[in-house]
């Protein structure tokens, strides 16, 4: 059996190079974004729906949306709620009025449905108003 | 045994030469200069959150916040720019292929990078072809999360189209003639 020529041993060492770059060249697409952050905030997808999207916060606020943590009665409150749906398909939020000192779990008021207004980023910040429940 | 070691230098040597002469080490050389360029957007002007490597890397390389932002606002499209082009110098330099080879390989990289890109757009789509057991893989585990969380953006098709030809441009000046 003759060895193999030094000409076909660099041939194929140029055909292992070559694989790698393509390799690396897709790792490096898939590495470059998409963040590698914390594992919850990615939302999760429901086949043929589409992503689940995520509440990523919620404040209350009095009627010029300036944060407020306590209301007294006759107050009105409104609130921002910040979400994520990478999919862009989010129309409306359940939401249910709890008392805070209330340990039933039983709202005092909800379910209601808000209707959102469309979808133009990823991440939404809607500024809502009590007075559309 | 000195006598063996040298021999296996003068061998290593020659074959490295000849290794040089197969490829065309100008066209590998500007590439990897440009991807090393590239690199700097992911270590000064991003957020270490926002890209799987710098994350995962075990030691902290990211000098976001360290040193001022670089690159300004073209640094949002520039990485689509960079990774066009220096991978086709790559690959076409290696190669060391004539004209023809050239627009193989930069329609290859270019459909490449345009489906990486779409993908961000039709996520749903790109989620469903991605296999589950990715998420057990090194690098393919943040496929899902490079799709999901990515941004379509019609500036980085554009810079895509731009590196391409400009790619293309670059291997016509540094084509290596065969001789005959």
């Amino acid at each position: 059996m003759k060895p193999p020529k030094s000409g076909s041993i660099l041939r194929i060492l140029r055909y292992i190079c070559i694989s790698c770059v393509i390799v690396l060249g897709f790792i490096s697409i898939i590495g470059s974004g998409g963040g590698g952050g914390d594992d919850a905030a990615a939302p999760g997808v429901v086949p043929g729906i589409g992503t689940v999207p995520v509440i990523n916060d919620v404040v209350l606020t009095d009627e010029n949306f300036n944060p407020k943590a306590e209301f007294a009665i006759g107050d009105t409150a409104n609130f921002m709620v910040t979400a994520t749906d990478p999919n862009r398909n989010m129309e409306e939020l359940i939401v249910e009025q709890y008392f805070p000192s209330d340990t039933t779990g039983n709202p005092f008021y909800g379910p209601d449905v808000l209707m959102l207004p469309s979808q133009s980023k990823d991440t939404m910040t809607y500024m809502l108003s009590a007075g559309q429940l | 045994m000195p006598y063996r070691a040298a021999w296996l230098f003068i061998l290593m040597k020659r074959n490295l030469k000849a290794f040089v002469c197969m490829i065309n080490i100008r066209q590998v050389l500007i590439g990897l200069t440009v991807l090393l360029l590239g690199t700097l957007v992911y270590l000064i002007d991003r957020s270490p959150d926002q890209t799987y490597f710098v994350h995962k890397s075990f030691v902290n390389i990211s000098l976001h916040n360290t040193l001022p932002n670089l690159f300004g606002f073209i640094g949002n499209s520039l990485p689509s720019f960079i990774h066009v082009f220096s991978f086709i110098l790559i690959t076409a330099g290696l190669l060391c292929c004539q004209k023809r080879g050239y627009i193989t390989i930069c329609a290859f990289w270019f459909l490449t990078d345009i489906a990486f890109e779409l993908g961000q757009k039709f996520k749903i789509f790109s989620l469903e072809i991605i296999p589950d057991w990715f998420s057990g893989i090194l690098f393919l585990e943040n496929s899902k999360k490079y799709f999901l969380l990515g941004t379509f953006d019609l500036n980085d098709l554009i810079a895509i189209v731009f590196g391409t030809i400009l790619a293309y441009f670059a291997l016509s000046i540094t084509i290596k003639r065969r001789e005959t």
